[in-house]
């Protein structure tokens, strides 16, 4: 079974997210904040990470930076998730490291296309 | 030039503006949507759903949801090239007037929904669609809040600051001044029937309700968060309403939230027993839309002006302390030190500044000062006038030299009964010199202030220290007192003139007496023996005395056996005017 490390401050998106990604057949970890998410990340070694980019602590975009500068971390894949949804946050997202993008409110076959993509 | 940089400038604005826009008002569309869409699948799963609607609701939800992203991303687009500051003000108000209904809609399949499902394990997700469907709303509502918008300075500060955040660091006051009577309520009830009602009613209301479902539950609530208003059913099982306002009321920091009963009629009696122990109104059942609203909107009004005037209170008494403060800085900061004297006082104002005061210096001619007075009122006029006296008595007392010939100013003006008692002329001359500053400040505040009427009962000695000579004027103040080691009254300094301050060109008379060693003079103003127990009985001048006539070998030990029995006889009873005392003790040097 895949595990998804979730990083999402909002207490509904991540109740929702998590229990729709659960239902396919993912076990998930959850994280409330960029620091959170990091640590997680390093402990758990997850096979793909969520990533909300507007966190409080620490917010995506740095938490990404800094998974994918460390070598133990730098592998796992994250699909950054947005709800500003402008222009330019693909490039931004692209360029903090992230391996995909998506914005919220979350299209779930959509996304659970991308995780598909990433995990094989 | 400054035309296109405004431009630039509203264009920068308005995409951070529209940025965080989009992303305040697509969060509640993702649970709208979210949550929906969920239970949709759920469903599916169940092969004989009962009730056809609820899909139906569930499938308008999402509909409507949908229908309100499409209309943000097209009106909140940042790559339009139009978005002046009139433009968005336009797009905002036509996004007002095309979301608002759809998501009325929304709200209202909510609670179809809420009523057909009862009680099963989709209510809680029917219930995020609820609570986000409101807060969308009452976002929509508020929109017109961003009319107020300029351009920030520094705009790349604002980046990533949630909208309503952003305006309140933009326009703090605007924002203040418009809002309505909004507040957290919590409703107890332990039938839910009741606790729905009541929570529909209000957040339609633009209340935020939270809800507790028996008396410890909502012990536990209030505990932990500060609720504007409570609604509280009195009958319940286990802790009862009645048993929740008791604690409530009990509590300091808790008893000012205002708490309706909510109850049926035929329990009135024990309504007014509520309404007693504090209960700020109450609601009979079956609930009446009209009633509810303005027993609500009134006991929540009330709480606000009463917020504001504990806000109101905070500011003024923090300005009395800081009065305080300066006013003990009025004061000696530690007793005189003079060879063979021993000086001791005790100062305590009964609110946080005072009228009483006293005051010891020396001169240059190393005479010492004393001064004890009691300004009358209390409080910051009386504490005011306090400096006033305190400063005049100090220059005078420092600056006055009489003109004329030495011996003919002493054979003119003679201390009362004795004469002058003592040959020293030269001291005798610098004495009354200084004890013109009395007759000076009884001019000025006269002459300068009579029309607010204040004076002060006034002593002021002039001493030498090397021999004990005392010249004073006692100017309608209580009785000071010299005792001897033995506690015997040798002297009773009685007034000898009005107090200062009443009417210009008064004569004060003044005395003379010699302090021995071992003598105390001691002074005090009327706050010591009019203080007051909690039974309202005075300290009395006679129980002063009685302690005066005990045998004293320290200025400090008298003031101090003083000030314990007096502090312990006003004991938990309002201190009602301030205190004072000041002693001096001539010490015996072998």
């Amino acid at each position: 079974m895949y595990r998804i490390l979730l990083v999402e401050d909002n207490e509904m998106n991540r109740d929702m997210l998590s229990r729709r990604l659960k239902r396919k057949g993912y076990e998930i970890t959850l994280a409330v904040d960029g620091g959170e998410g990091v640590e997680k990340a390093i402990a758990e070694k997850p096979d793909l990470i969520l990533m909300d980019m507007s966190l409080p602590v620490l917010d995506g975009w740095a938490a990404t930076q800094q998974l994918k500068q460390k070598e133990e971390t730098k592998s796992i894949p994250i699909i950054a998730l947005t709800a500003h949804a402008m222009a330019g946050d693909y490039q931004k997202a692209i360029e903090a490291g992230c391996d995909d993008y998506d914005t919220k409110p979350v299209e779930i076959s959509r996304l659970l296309g991308k995780i598909e993509t990433l995990l094989s | 030039m400054n035309d296109i940089q405004s431009n630039k400038n509203d264009n920068q604005i308005n995409s951070c503006v529209i940025a965080n826009l989009r992303h305040d008002l697509r969060t509640p569309i993702n649970a709208i949507l979210g949550y929906s869409e969920m239970l949709l699948e759920d469903f599916s799963e169940i092969d004989n759903l009962q009730d056809k609607n609820v899909i139906k609701e569930l499938k308008s939800i999402q509909l409507r949801g949908k229908e309100i992203l499409s209309i943000i991303n097209q009106l909140l687009n940042q790559n339009n090239f139009h978005n002046s500051q009139e433009n968005l003000e336009k797009n905002l108000t036509i996004l007002k007037q095309v979301t608002s209904p759809l998501i009325t809609v929304i709200i209202d399949n909510c609670q179809i929904l809420k009523v057909n499902m009862g009680d099963n394990d989709f209510m809680e997700d029917i219930e995020r669609i609820y609570q986000s469907s409101i807060s969308l709303k009452s976002f929509v509502l508020n929109l017109e809040k961003l009319n107020f918008l300029t351009i920030p300075e520094n705009l790349d500060n604002y980046t990533d600051v949630p909208i309503d955040d952003f305006i309140k660091t933009r326009y703090p006051k605007s924002l203040d001044n418009n809002k309505e009577i909004t507040g957290h309520i919590l409703a107890v009830d332990d039938n839910e029937n009741n606790r729905d009602l009541l929570s529909s009613q209000l957040t339609k209301e633009g209340y935020t309700v939270s809800n507790a479902i028996n008396g410890r539950q909502a012990l536990e609530m209030i505990a932990q968060k500060d609720y504007d208003l409570i609604l509280l059913d009195l009958l319940m099982p286990e802790i009862d309403g009645y048993q929740v306002l008791e604690t409530l009321k009990k509590d300091e920091k808790k008893k000012h939230i205002p708490v309706i009963m909510i109850s049926a009629l035929d329990e009135m009696e024990n309504i007014i027993r509520c309404i007693e122990i504090g209960a700020e109104d109450y609601l009979p059942k079956p609930f009446n839309k009209t009633l509810l609203r303005a027993r609500i909107g009134a006991s929540l009004e009330k709480k606000i002006l009463r917020d504001r005037e504990v806000e109101y209170l905070k500011k003024l008494n923090l300005e009395l302390d800081k009065g305080r403060e300066m006013q003990l800085n009025f004061l000696p900061d530690k007793p005189l030190k003079i060879n063979n004297w021993e000086i001791a006082s005790f100062f305590k104002p009964a609110r946080q500044v005072a009228g009483d005061f006293y005051d010891t210096f020396t001169l240059p001619s190393h005479n010492l000062v004393l001064v004890l007075a009691d300004v009358c009122d209390k409080g910051v006029g009386a504490a005011l006038f306090m400096g006033l006296f305190r400063s005049l008595i100090r220059i005078f007392s420092q600056q006055q030299t009489l003109n004329g010939n030495n011996t003919e100013i002493l054979s003119t003006y003679k201390p009362l009964e004795t004469g002058w008692i003592s040959s020293d002329i030269d001291t005798n001359i610098i004495h009354f010199n200084a004890l013109q500053s009395v007759s000076l400040t009884n001019n000025y505040v006269a002459d300068n202030h009579g029309d607010l009427g204040m004076f002060a009962t006034m002593f002021v000695g002039i001493l030498n220290p090397e021999t004990g000579l005392l010249t004073y004027i006692n100017g309608g103040h209580e009785s000071l007192i010299v005792t001897d080691s033995q506690g015997n009254t040798k002297h009773k300094l009685n007034s000898t003139g009005p107090a200062v301050g009443m009417m210009p060109d008064i004569t004060f008379n003044f005395k003379q007496i010699f302090l021995e060693p071992e003598d105390i003079l001691f002074g005090n103003t009327d706050g010591v023996t009019d203080a007051r127990s909690i039974s309202r009985e005075f300290f009395h001048q006679k129980r002063l005395n009685a302690i005066l006539q005990q045998p004293f070998n320290s200025a400090q030990i008298l003031v101090n056996t003083i000030k314990d029995q007096v502090l312990e006889h006003i004991g938990t009873a309002d201190q009602f005017d301030d205190i004072t005392m000041l002693a001096i003790r001539r010490e015996k040097v072998d």
